[in-house]
């Protein structure tokens, strides 16, 4: 056994995988500038170095435990909020040039664009509500964004184009209310399948059930 | 005030002790160690997690200030002025319920 303070940040990065690396990091140094100074007091006190590592380690307890309530405790909301804007924005910008592309900019098709638009800010808007300190929804609430993202684009090439000569043969607000239905619906699938593959694959794991990492003595 | 109320608010405790001045994690483990004359032992794996929410709840502000040359640097907590508020609110739950105890638990006379 090389160093017990070692060991535990090792083991508490490991455990602390599902923060963003900058959060990671911040909490790694916290933890080692508080184990390194304990463990010189209590050498200070009269304990050989090896056995002021192991106390100080003690006191914080098993990694994956305390890993466990961090990831708990810490805001996901404000990594997730970057990501969902910088994700909104490249994705509108690109729709956009998609639209413009392919069909040029007129009247129709901005109106196309403006119903597609209405479903993507609803799914990000419902992304949004499901922002939690818990990593489970906050997963969820990713995939939720990104599957009403790709239905959007999908229904948006897909959808048949809207009759301008014969106006009475669609309801804006129907195909308004069909498209934000078929996207949220494919979403919530996306949600259902993480759920489903999340489940087989804890499954798995408890069949092959690896030892626990504990402390080292 | 429910029955679940009536345990030790820790928030309550490190926003006090933080309320005499910065100060990092394991100062706080010692801080509240040496003012409840050695009786309080808080786990740091219950103070940090507790620390970051602080931290998240704006109630707290941290900064990182250096140590001695090898050392890695130590992240210094300081009471916002929404923590003070936070503070003085728990304060006065925490004389309502010392009161409420006391007439059960001390009654005049006992």
């Amino acid at each position: 056994m090389a160093n017990h303070i070692d060991w535990y940040l090792v083991e508490l990065e490991r455990s602390l995988s599902t923060l963003a690396e900058d959060r990671r990091a911040v909490i790694l140094l916290e933890v080692e500038s508080h184990l390194r100074e304990q463990a010189d007091e209590l050498a200070l006190l009269g304990l050989d170095g090896e056995e002021a590592d192991r106390e100080a380690v003690r006191a914080f307890g098993e990694p994956r435990q305390f890993a466990a309530k961090l990831v708990e405790e810490t805001d996901c909301t404000a990594e997730m909020g970057q990501k969902g804007t910088a994700l909104a924005t490249i994705s509108g910008v690109a729709s956009v040039v998609v639209f413009v592309a392919f069909w040029g900019l007129t009247m129709p098709l901005l109106i196309g664009y403006f119903r597609e638009w209405v479903l993507f800010c609803a799914s990000i808007a419902v992304a949004g509500a499901l922002r939690s300190r818990r990593m489970t929804f906050v997963s969820a609430a990713r995939t939720f964004g990104l599957g009403a993202i790709v239905a959007t684009l999908l229904l948006a090439v897909f959808s048949p184009p809207i009759d301008m000569a014969h106006p009475s043969s669609f309801s804006f607000g129907q195909r308004i209310l069909e498209q934000f239905r078929s996207g949220v619906a494919l979403a919530l699938a996306m949600v259902m399948v993480q759920w489903v593959a999340r489940g087989i694959l804890a499954i798995g794991r408890r069949r092959r059930r690896r030892p626990a990492r504990r402390l080292p003595y | 005030m429910y029955i679940e109320d009536v345990k030790v608010d820790l928030d309550g405790l490190v926003l006090g002790v933080l309320a005499n001045g910065p100060l990092h994690g394991y100062g706080i483990v010692k801080a509240l160690r040496a003012q409840s004359g050695d009786l309080l032992k808080v786990g740091e794996g219950l103070l940090y997690p507790l620390l970051h929410r602080l931290e998240d709840d704006q109630c707290i502000q941290a900064e990182w200030q250096t140590t001695a040359e090898g050392r890695p640097p130590r992240k210094v907590y300081a009471l916002t002025e929404r923590g003070r508020k936070r503070l003085a609110a728990r304060r006065k739950e925490w004389e309502s319920m010392r009161s409420v105890v006391n007439t059960i638990l001390l009654p005049e006379g006992a």
